[in-house]
Order: structure tokens, then C-alpha cells, then sequence
């Protein structure tokens, strides 16, 4: 046999295994509702193949129309990675930076850390209808959108004071990757999950230094700066791997983007995130599943929960895990909604230009909630949460919260508790 | 992760016997590496159309006994596939899925090239006819919408023509569908359908057609509707004068699409586990026995059954794979049934059976392929990953799915 045969596939994210079959078009949310979006098959694979002979054929303003939601690359058969090869065309042939209001809305990070300073005030503004009329004139902030509020403390600085000393004396530890969206709006989920995780036994650390997973950065275009974020985030884990601490996070989208966009889309080695970055949950499951770890509950406990797989969740395979552990809860009156995008896509539903198609693809999943008359939802993702929260009238939660709220903390504690060891 | 029951694929075949387990109380999990082959379904179920030479089967449980022994429907025996037929079309109909036929005697589907091929069930609401050389109309309109290019309505029209009946074509759109065309490469069946699925939409439609001329006794129009329910093309059949039927179209396919979403609303519905977008990559077997399954998104996590299903079809799913060497089962390296020679793979005529068509898994009188000649005693291979037939010349790959699920199921029920 001659020995310069090609034998296996050799394309960037696998463009040559595309048999042209359409599956994906079926199940992109976004050419589902808007003409202005070519589609995953003809904005991936197909236009690639093009774009590759001449960058003329990069037309930025229909691939900006995709939300990166990666249920194109779930759906195909033959493992093509068609949104990553969207996302890469818009970083390799775009020749415009971010604007101004694209910047505001990736740097999480520092219109955090201003924001939380001034809560109060932020969270007025936000709401105020002139302010939102600027932002959606001046800006091109949809002004229909409502924002997350700001916490007047932000999570580091409450685990500082609050959280930091009791932690060492659990024997075993994981860091917390606590993201933005716990740091700055919500430092609620952040305590749940000190909680939970001091009560199974398991004392929980901060990252040496946290940046912002950069997600909103990649999908704005803006690859330098998520690289540089990216880099320290993976040093920081490789520390604290290093010290015998797995990381763990509350977002199923920091995860996703630090397991797996790091890799495709920044091309930056990611190993240690792959093997030692899991969703919270899914690190408590396992250890419930192995017999290391059992839970108590509150007797009294009631909730009616329907569950929404964020579509990074669905990409990872993961959603399970989150399902399983709310099931265990015996209070719980559990409802697996269909998979399906909510439309906020991150930044995407801020934009002014898409604040329309944002709602529209979640209009099936807004009326499945609102047929479900559910106490709370029960997701992995905050922009869904933001997205539902603003679209229907339903409280959502992290499944971690849910847990916290129905947890017998003492017994649990007991259980987990070595017979050795008193405190 | 535990479960009395790991299938890995997710399609025709895999979710069939997901069910039936399912109904049973069993614990099941899928594993679907992306969407099945199902996107390019019909509309109709096969269960076998035409003997090996090529011959058009009008009684298919009569021509089973003259199948080649590999054939799965000789290893499950002609005297039960009758009640597993019957058993199929009642797991159909309780998942919302109602079809029409007889496994007594092939009625006919109409290809989107306008071409009569013999079929088993077909959706109701699809255009069929009893006989192999006439339709039931003497007339008919093809009515395709304005830029809707997989519906090659030249094509059929010569078909119908050829077959006496006298079509007419028409071309219509409403503002919504006239809108859909600025993205031409998304003016495709599934789209469309989604934009039909509107009251409003459908009486547009419906006022369309009803302002033909009644020259035609029935109106034939593409497979556009009734992406997420049956009741949207009942509305829109009720809202239109003249009998209206559809007809399938190239991929993605409408019906095929449904007839997937109900399946594994179904499973879910039952307490299924349905893993999406996951892929099989390797498993453990030692003492004849498959220990574990490994995903390419669940990491480290080890995935145990008490029995292992493989459904993971043929070539176009990755079930089967080659090379320049050899035909390989590509999670297990399961025995299969391929010719070593490469020559001996295909017939130069592509219009002839297909040689690798009639590759797959190699296994027992009961589904159990092997590895290495040891036969796994906990493993079972159904539908088109399985050998011996071949889905195009013989039209029987649906059948094949369904039979092999079932009949791998029931035993798999019956044993404990």
C-alpha cells in the first residue's frame, strides 16, 4: 500500500466530515426565526470552504447574527464542529475591533468592579428609563432588556471576611471558580455553594487569581484579551491542582468555555481545565454515586422544579448530573423541560439589533414554563436566568441554591463526618 | 453511572427498543452521537419491498422464508415477525405516531422523483396508492411553494404522468414564505414547516389552494407541514376543499423529523435517559462480557448496564467505517461480515445491490455479535449496524430496525 495516503481526516475542526445533510439547519434557533442568518450549515462548513480561497467571502454581518450556542454541533451526526468554525472565521477575517458598546458589555470584570462600588446608584441607573434610552440610542443597548442588579459586596470580598478562615480545617478541598455573574450580581449562589460543600465535608478555596472565563470577549470578538484572561485562569488552576484542589464552578458557560472554547477557539492548552474543571454538580454527584458523600434533607421541604438545559450544558453532555442531584431531593416535584435555547446567547440578547430574535426563539420555552405553573426553574446558566426571569414571571434558580435550600445542613454535616475525627 | 439497559444510538432502532424496555420498568439510557438517519425518512416504514433479485414483494411475510439465511428476519423466524409488526404499530400509535398499512400486503409510497416504491406504513396524511402501476386519481395538482428547491416538482410530474394520472403544477406563497426566501440556502422543509405551523398561516395556505381551479381531484403538496404534531396537517387538510396529501421531500425530512421527536418524547416520557451529542468511544470487555462504556463527554465517568444494545447504524451514521484495509465496527472492533477484498466491496454499476450495503455486525441466531469469535453474552446489535440485507435494493432497513429492536427487547424482558 502506497504509504502517502491520507488516511484519517486531517481538517480543522473536522469542515471535511460535513456531508452536506442539513440536520443542523433544523436546529439552529437562530435561522429558525430570522432570514438575516444564513445558517450554522452555510455560515460553517459551506462558507468556510470559500473563505479559505478568499477572505471576500466572509460576510461578518450574518455570522454576527450566531449566538454560539453550539446546538448545530449537537445535533450533527459526523462530529463537525460548526460553531466553532463560525466563531473562528469571525476572529481569523474580521478586520474590525469591538466597539465601544461590545466592550462594555464582554469586560464583565471591570464594569463589575465599578459597578459594585457604587451598587446602589448602578442598579437605579439601570432601571431609570432616560439612562435606558441612552444606552439604547446612543449605545445600542436594548432598552426592553432588564439588567442583572449589582450586589453591594462583592463574593470575594464577603468570603474574605466571612468565609476564608473556617475552610482549613476540612481536610479535603476544591477551589471555587465563582465567575462574574456570583462575584458581582449574585453573590447568593456563591454562599450556597459554601454551604453545601462545607456541609458534604469539603472546604472551598478561591482561585489564586480569577479573571472573568471570557466568553463574552470570544463571542465580541475580542480574542487577545480573553487569551491573556485565559491564561491566567489556567495557571491558576494549575496551582491549585497542584495543591491537591479539583476546581468546581456554579456555570455550566464558564465551564464549558474554559474546557472547551480555551482549546478550539483560542487554541491555548487547556489540559488541566479538561481534566480537573467539573460543574459543580456534577463533582457532588459523583462523590454521592461512589458512596463517598450522602446528603440529609429537610423533611418539610416541598418545590415543583422544572429543569432548563442551557445550551452550553446540552454541548457538554452534562445536564444530567444537575437533574439527577435535584431528583434526589425528595420534596422536589421534578418537570425536565424540552431542550431548548431561552435566546439571551450571553451579550447577544443585549444588543439592540437583536433584543427581537432573542425573544422569539425563546417564546416555545417561555409558554413550556408557563403551561409547567412550576415554583422555581432550576438552570446552570445566569444569562438564561436573567432571560427567563425577565420573560416570564417564574423565579430561577442554580440548582446548587436548591439544594442549599433543602439540605438538613446538621445531618447532613454528621453524615459526611469521619467517626475519627471531632471538630 | 448505572442502568439495566445502555444503548448506544439513537435513532430508529435504538429508540424502538428504548421503549419497549422503558415500558417494561427497566432503567435505559441512549447515547445518540448527533441526529439520527430518521431526518431522511419518507414517511413510510419498509418492511421488505423487494426479494433479492431485484423482484417487487407484494405479501412480504411470504417472501421471508426465501431470504438468505443471514438475513435478520430469518434469524428472527417469518412466524414472529407478524406479531412483531403488530406489536411496532401499536408502540407507533402510542406515541402519537398513526400510520396506515398491512404487513399482509405492500401498498406504495411515492418517492419525492415521482417513483412508486413498495412499503409496509406510511403516515397518515401521505399520498400512497395500492398498486404498483396506477394511482388513485386521474388528475392531480402539485402544488410546491415559490423557492422551495427539495421538491423536484418536474421530476414528479413526469413520474405521475408516466403512471396515467394527469398533474398539474402550481406554484404558491404567502407573504411569511415570500419573506423566507432573502436566506435561499434556509428555504428548506424544516424551516418552512415551522413558519406553517400557524393557525394564520395554514388558512393563508389553505386560501391559496382553495382559489385553484377544481379541475384536479386531489391536491399534492410537499412534506411542509407537521413538524411537532400530526394535528397541523389535519388542520390544514380540513381547511382546504379538495383532498389534500403530501408527499415527501429531500432531507431534512418533516415527517422523519416527527416521527423521531415523538419516539423520544416517548422514551423521556417513560423515564428514559436520552444523551444527545455524546459518542460511544471505546468499552471494556473481559470474560466475554462488555464491563463498561466510555463517552467523548461524560470524561472518566464509566457508563455500566446489565446489557449493552449497539444500534449505531450503518456507514452514513458511523456505525460501520473503512479504510484502505478493512470494514470495522469502530467502538469494539466488533466481528463483522465484510469482504476482505476491496475489490469485492462495491459493484462497479451503481444502480446494482451494493455489496457493502449488506456489510455489518457480525452475530448469533439471537443478535449477539462477537469479538475476536468469542460471542458477548451481554451485548446485542440491532438494526442497520446489523448485516446480511440490504435497506436499498430490498427496501427493508426500517423493518430491519424495528423487528431486530423488538425482538432483541422481548428478550431481553422475557429472560428475567
Amino acid at each position: 500500500m502506497a504509504t502517502d495516503l491520507q488516511l484519517t481526516s486531517i481538517s480543522e475542526k473536522d469542515l471535511e466530515q460535513c456531508l452536506k445533510c442539513s440536520i443542523c439547519t433544523v436546529y439552529c434557533p437562530v435561522s429558525s426565526v430570522t432570514t438575516l442568518y444564513p445558517g450554522p450549515k452555510h455560515a460553517g462548513p459551506d462558507g468556510e470552504r470559500y473563505r479559505m480561497k478568499d477572505r471576500r467571502f466572509f460576510d461578518e454581518d450574518a455570522l454576527k447574527m450566531c449566538l454560539n450556542c453550539k446546538r448545530c454541533e449537537v445535533a450533527c451526526p459526523h462530529g463537525v464542529q460548526i460553531g466553532d468554525i463560525i466563531m473562528s472565521a469571525r476572529m481569523k477575517y474580521s478586520r474590525h475591533s469591538a466597539g465601544l458598546r461590545d466592550f462594555m458589555l464582554a469586560n464583565t470584570d471591570l464594569m463589575g468592579t465599578v459597578a459594585t462600588k457604587v451598587a446602589p446608584i448602578a442598579n437605579y441607573m439601570t432601571k431609570a428609563a432616560p439612562v435606558k434610552s441612552i444606552l439604547h440610542n446612543v449605545m445600542g443597548i436594548e432598552k426592553n432588556r432588564t439588567f442583572p442588579d449589582y450586589a453591594r459586596q462583592t463574593f470575594e470580598s464577603w468570603y474574605r471576611k466571612e468565609a476564608a478562615e473556617s475552610q482549613d480545617k476540612f481536610e479535603k478541598q476544591v477551589s471555587y471558580f465563582h465567575g462574574c455573574y456570583v462575584n458581582y450580581n449574585f453573590p447568593q449562589l456563591g454562599k450556597d455553594l459554601v454551604k453545601v460543600m462545607n456541609a458534604i465535608g469539603y472546604g472551598v478555596k478561591l482561585l489564586e487569581k480569577e479573571r472573568c472565563c471570557g466568553i463574552a470577549l470570544i463571542t465580541n470578538n475580542m480574542p487577545s484579551q480573553a487569551m491573556r484572561q485565559g491564561k491566567t485562569n489556567l495557571k491558576s488552576m494549575q496551582l491549585s491542582v497542584e495543591q491537591g484542589r479539583p476546581v468546581i464552578s456554579t456555570s455550566s458557560t464558564c465551564t464549558f468555555t474554559m474546557r472547551s472554547e480555551y482549546e478550539h477557539i483560542l487554541h491555548l492548552d487547556n489540559e488541566v481545565a479538561k481534566n480537573n474543571l467539573s460543574l459543580a454538580t456534577r463533582f457532588i454527584y459523583r462523590l454521592i454515586e461512589e458512596g463517598n458523600v450522602r446528603l440529609a434533607f429537610q423533611k418539610d421541604f416541598h418545590m415543583k422544579v422544572a429543569y432548563h438545559t442551557p445550551c452550553h450544558m446540552e454541548r457538554m453532555g452534562w445536564a444530567v448530573y444537575s437533574t439527577n442531584l435535584i431528583k434526589m431531593i425528595p420534596g422536589v416535584d421534578f418537570i425536565m423541560l424540552d431542550s431548548q435555547c431561552c435566546g439571551i446567547g450571553g451579550t447577544y440578547g443585549f444588543k439592540k439589533e437583536n433584543y427581537s430574535i432573542s425573544q422569539k426563539i425563546g417564546e416555545k420555552l417561555f409558554h413550556q414554563i408557563q403551561e409547567s405553573q412550576v415554583d422555581c426553574v432550576a438552570t446552570d446558566c445566569e444569562t438564561c436566568k436573567w432571560q427567563i426571569e425577565m420573560s416570564v414571571s417564574t423565579p430561577v434558580m442554580n440548582p446548587i441554591s436548591i439544594l442549599a435550600q433543602a439540605l438538613d445542613v446538621e445531618e447532613t454535616r454528621r453524615l459526611n463526618k469521619k467517626p475519627d475525627k471531632q471538630d | 453511572m448505572k442502568f439495566d439497559n445502555i444503548i448506544i444510538g439513537g435513532g430508529l432502532s435504538g429508540l424502538t427498543c428504548g421503549i419497549r424496555l422503558s415500558q417494561e420498568g427497566k432503567k435505559v439510557a441512549i447515547i445518540s452521537a448527533g441526529q439520527s438517519t430518521l431526518h431522511f425518512g419518507s414517511g413510510s416504514l419498509d418492511l421488505l419491498g423487494y426479494d433479492e433479485e431485484g423482484n417487487t414483494v407484494e405479501h412480504p411475510l411470504d417472501a421471508i422464508d426465501h431470504l438468505n439465511k443471514n438475513h435478520p428476519y430469518r434469524k428472527i423466524g417469518a412466524d414472529r415477525i407478524e406479531n412483531l409488526t403488530a406489536e411496532a404499530k401499536k408502540l407507533l400509535d402510542e406515541c402519537g405516531i398513526h400510520m396506515t398499512g398491512s404487513v399482509q400486503k405492500n401498498h406504495y409510497r411515492i418517492t419525492p422523483m415521482g417513483v412508486l416504491k413498495p412499503t409496509w406504513l406510511t403516515l397518515e396524511n401521505y399520498a400512497t396508492s395500492p398498486s404498483a402501476t396506477e394511482l388513485p386519481w386521474r388528475s392531480v395538482i402539485i402544488a410546491n411553494v415559490a423557492g422551495f428547491l427539495d421538491f423536484p416538482v418536474e421530476f414528479i410530474a413526469d413520474g405521475l404522468a408516466k403512471l396515467g394520472t394527469r398533474p398539474e403544477v402550481e406554484i404558491i406563497s404567502i407573504p411569511t414564505l415570500k419573506a423566507r426566501r432573502h436566506s435561499p440556502s434556509e428555504m428548506r422543509s424544516a424551516n418552512i414547516a415551522k413558519i406553517l405551523s400557524s393557525e394564520e398561516t395554514l388558512e393563508q395556505i389553505a386560501e391559496v389552494l382553495n382559489g385553484m381551479e377544481e379541475t384536479a381531484e386531489a391536491i399534492l403538496m410537499p412534506a411542509i407541514v407537521g413538524l411537532d404534531k400530526e394535528e397541523t396537517e389535519a388542520s390544514l387538510k380540513q381547511k382546504v376543499r379538495r383532498p389534500l396529501l403530501l408527499l415527501p421531500t429531500l432531507p431534512p425530512s418533516v415527517p422523519g423529523i416527527r416521527i423521531q421527536t415523538m419516539l423520544q418524547k416517548q422514551f423521556t416520557h417513560l423515564g428514559g435517559l436520552y444523551l444527545l451529542g455524546s459518542t460511544v468511544t471505546n468499552g471494556n470487555v473481559s470474560n466475554g462480557k462488555l464491563e463498561y462504556v466510555m463517552t467523548s463527554t461524560m470524561m472518566d465517568e464509566k457508563l455500566t448496564a446489565d446489557n449493552y444494545i449497539l444500534a449505531t447504524g450503518s456507514f452514513l451514521s458511523d456505525g460501520l467505517k473503512s479504510n484502505y484495509e478493512r470494514i470495522y465496527e469502530p467502538i469494539l472492533d466488533l466481528d463483522v461480515e465484510a469482504s476482505k477484498n476491496r475489490a469485492e466491496w462495491i459493484d462497479p454499476n451503481v444502480f446494482n445491490a451494493q455489496p457493502y450495503h449488506s456489510f455489518g455486525v457480525k452475530t448469533n441466531e439471537n443478535f449477539q455479535p462477537s469479538l475476536k469469535g468469542q460471542t458477548l453474552e451481554n451485548m446485542y446489535a440491532i438494526g442497520s449496524v446489523l448485516g446480511g440485507h440490504n435497506a436499498i435494493h430490498q427496501a427493508d432497513g426500517t423493518g430491519v430496525s424495528m423487528m431486530t429492536a423488538l425482538a432483541v427487547a422481548n428478550r431481553l424482558i422475557n429472560k428475567i
